[in-house]
């Protein structure tokens, strides 16, 4: 969850792992911690009310298999590679071998298209290799990183 | 034995033959069921539909076939439940695949049933909602069981654009039954559902490509690479959450208008509007924080969120009335248009003007995305789609430019004389034929060549056709901007315009249709 100082306060970014969370349950609790104070909040989405389903009202006992995410993979080996999605200059490398990356989370910033464009991991994984760095310029398709 | 059959024998007969149908294909298979992480066909309605409001027909239905030892086979409701019901008190009707009773294959009678629910849909005005989880055809009823099929997609067309047909793929939807799904509006698959024309073993037969159903047809396959989903669940139930919020937004048919929610009270002016874009235009933001503070109680539907990712669409209302919302994505691909992109926001304008939901079109675009690719995939055609959708388009429509707006993309989105009936800018828009670095090596191009310091001299000029053109008064100037406004009043501005904008006529000669890009 990166901040941002703004001209009063901070911003709170909520990062892609809370808002998934977010959608399954709420309200989720998070910690956060500036300039070395912490808070616990929790946060969550308010919905329209009037909208929103009445669960309660059926009387369908659902069963905890049904509720489990599948145990079987929907990922291909060629998933694990991350590719830049189109032609410009890489700005910077947030991966780093041995790290760790959920889907989603920055793997490097490519300037292009007038926009600097932050590409995220296709899958979960652990980063092999990088194969980039700064102030290269890449190809639609360019191999950045791969994941294990 | 020769005793006269009595009513009451004849009541209790009925009561123990309906259970009896009603448990499908009975305990072990329903077990089964629940051990694949699947709810049953009937425990799905009983959660889709409000209490006790369930009125099934179709019940005793029986198949013909004789063949290969059906015969004698009693396949309850022939493996999909199908009938009435409410949801959120208003009517939907529905068809519910029945994977334990033979795999919920469909046959002919199977088939049948479901055209029969799609054509009271049809009458009655109401949506249709179509739970998928069928092995495939019925092979033992042959050509028959074809014919079920095409009826289905017969029928899901002629329903479309006259009321919502929503698909939940719940379990298998595999080979031609893939294309009933396909014709309706939306398709929420769950993570426990897979959809392909052909299956892993045939391409493995034919091409030699070795793959699992889950990679080929699973939902992320669908959802982030195809694009032919338009949400994913995490599993049955959320699928119903979604299924029930998607219908909230939506009117019955296209006769009546979306239903108005409860007003959100909230104060129009939103000061964090002013600091969502960064001052420096390289850097990108996530528009959806901006959707997500114009829109009622930030709550806000994204439809198809994990493709084409450089434009954000989906629901949201404001100050009760459903709106759909159109827009740019700079923090992905720097939120250019491109082939999926654009096909993407095509096919949900269309959607909402069919069903009477007025667009909100926020934009922010570098725009079209150059490349080989692109052209040769035919970006042309695509790109054609979204500027004939919002031009056929005649719903209200709304337009905020908020930073970008540059050349081809400019006009694609909705832009004034592309038919937008308010065009709002924030003081932050670009507004110009392209970026200041490639004008100015056109307009100057001449004056850049004969300077003596050409560098310099370029740095200068580009500056100057920044500073005229990367302002949204030119365009305001020249009324292609209706007004320019305080981030902070978006929301204020875009509830007003909506507001006088419920009267609107737009009247267009009769036609059987136009011929939009496919």
């Amino acid at each position: 969850m990166p901040m941002k100082p703004q001209n009063e306060g901070y911003r709170v970014l909520i990062a892609a792992a809370v808002s998934a969370a977010l959608e399954r349950e709420r309200p989720v609790r998070v910690r956060i911690t500036i300039e070395g104070q912490s808070f616990d909040a929790e946060v969550e989405v308010l919905s329209d009310q009037a909208a929103e389903p009445h669960e309660d009202e059926a009387d369908v006992v659902i069963p905890e298999s049904v509720l489990v995410p599948p145990l079987l993979p929907d990922t291909r080996e060629e998933d694990k590679v991350c590719r830049s999605p189109l032609a410009g200059a890489i700005v910077s490398v947030k991966a780093k071998a041995g790290r760790f990356l959920r889907q989603g989370d920055p793997v490097a910033i490519v300037e292009a298209m007038k926009m600097q464009t932050t590409v995220g991991a296709p899958v979960d994984g652990l980063v092999e290799e990088v194969a980039v760095s700064p102030g290269d310029s890449v190809k639609p398709g360019q191999i950045l990183c791969r994941l294990g | 034995m020769t005793a006269a059959r009595t009513l009451k024998d004849g009541i209790a007969t009925l009561h123990k033959t309906r259970e009896r149908l009603q448990l499908g294909g009975g305990a072990e298979r329903t077990q089964k069921q629940h051990s694949d992480g699947k709810l049953t066909a009937r425990e799905r309605l009983s959660l889709l539909l409000d209490k006790d409001s369930f009125q099934e027909t179709g019940l005793f239905a029986r198949h013909h076939a004789t063949l290969f030892g059906l015969a004698d086979k009693t396949l309850p409701a022939d493996g999909v439940v199908t009938g009435s019901g409410k949801v959120g008190g208003r009517t939907v009707h529905v068809a519910s695949q029945d994977f334990t009773v033979v795999g919920g294959s469909a046959g002919e009678v199977h088939g049948d049933k479901i055209a029969t629910a799609l054509k009271a849909s049809l009458t009655t005005g109401t949506p249709f909602v179509f739970i998928n989880d069928s092995g495939g055809a019925r092979v033992q009823e042959g050509v028959g069981s074809l014919a079920g099929y095409a009826r289905v997609f017969h029928h899901n067309v002629l329903l479309s654009g006259a009321v919502p047909q929503i698909s939940m793929i719940c379990g298998p939807c595999a080979g031609g039954a893939a294309y009933s799904p396909a014709l309706t509006d939306f398709i929420i698959q769950t993570r426990y559902a897979y959809m392909f024309i052909t299956g892993p073993a045939v391409i493995r037969q034919v091409t030699g490509e070795e793959i699992t159903s889950e990679q080929l047809g699973g939902a992320r396959a669908q959802m982030d690479r195809s694009g032919v989903v338009h949400f994913v669940a995490e599993n049955d139930v959320d699928a119903i959450k979604i299924c029930k919020r998607l219908l909230s937004f939506l009117p019955s048919n296209n006769l009546l208008d979306p239903p108005r929610g409860e007003h959100d009270k909230r104060h129009f002016r939103d000061e964090a509007l002013n600091k969502i874009v960064p001052d420096e235009s390289k850097l990108p933001y996530d528009v959806r924080e901006i959707i997500h503070r114009v829109v009622d109680r930030s709550d806000f539907l994204e439809v198809q969120k994990e493709f084409a990712k450089n434009v954000v669409i989906g629901f949201g209302r404001l100050v009760g009335r459903p709106v759909g919302i159109i827009a740019n994505q700079p923090s992905v691909l720097a939120g250019v248009l491109d082939i999926n992109a654009s096909d993407k926001a095509a096919r949900f304008i269309r959607f909402c003007n069919a069903f009477n939901i007025p667009l909100i079109t926020l934009v922010d675009v570098p725009g079209f995305l150059p490349g080989i690719d692109q052209e040769h995939g035919g970006i042309i055609r695509h790109g054609a789609k979204l500027l004939f959708a919002y031009s056929a388009a005649t719903v209200p429509k709304l337009t905020v430019v908020i930073r970008k707006a540059y050349g081809g993309g400019y006009i694609a989105m909705c832009s004034k004389e592309l038919g937008a009936d308010q065009v709002f800018a924030w003081p932050s828009a670009e507004i110009a034929v392209m970026g200041a670095e490639g004008a100015a090596e056109i307009v100057f191009r001449h004056e850049i060549a004969a300077a003596d310091d050409q560098e310099a001299r370029r740095g200068e000029l580009i500056d100057e056709y920044r500073n005229t053109f990367s302002t949204p008064y030119v365009a305001a100037g020249a009324r292609l901007v209706d007004d320019i406004i305080e981030p902070a009043d978006t929301r204020g501005a875009l509830a007003a315009a909506l507001d006088s904008l419920v009267t609107k006529r737009d009247i267009r000669p009769t036609k059987k249709h136009g011929n939009i890009p496919l």
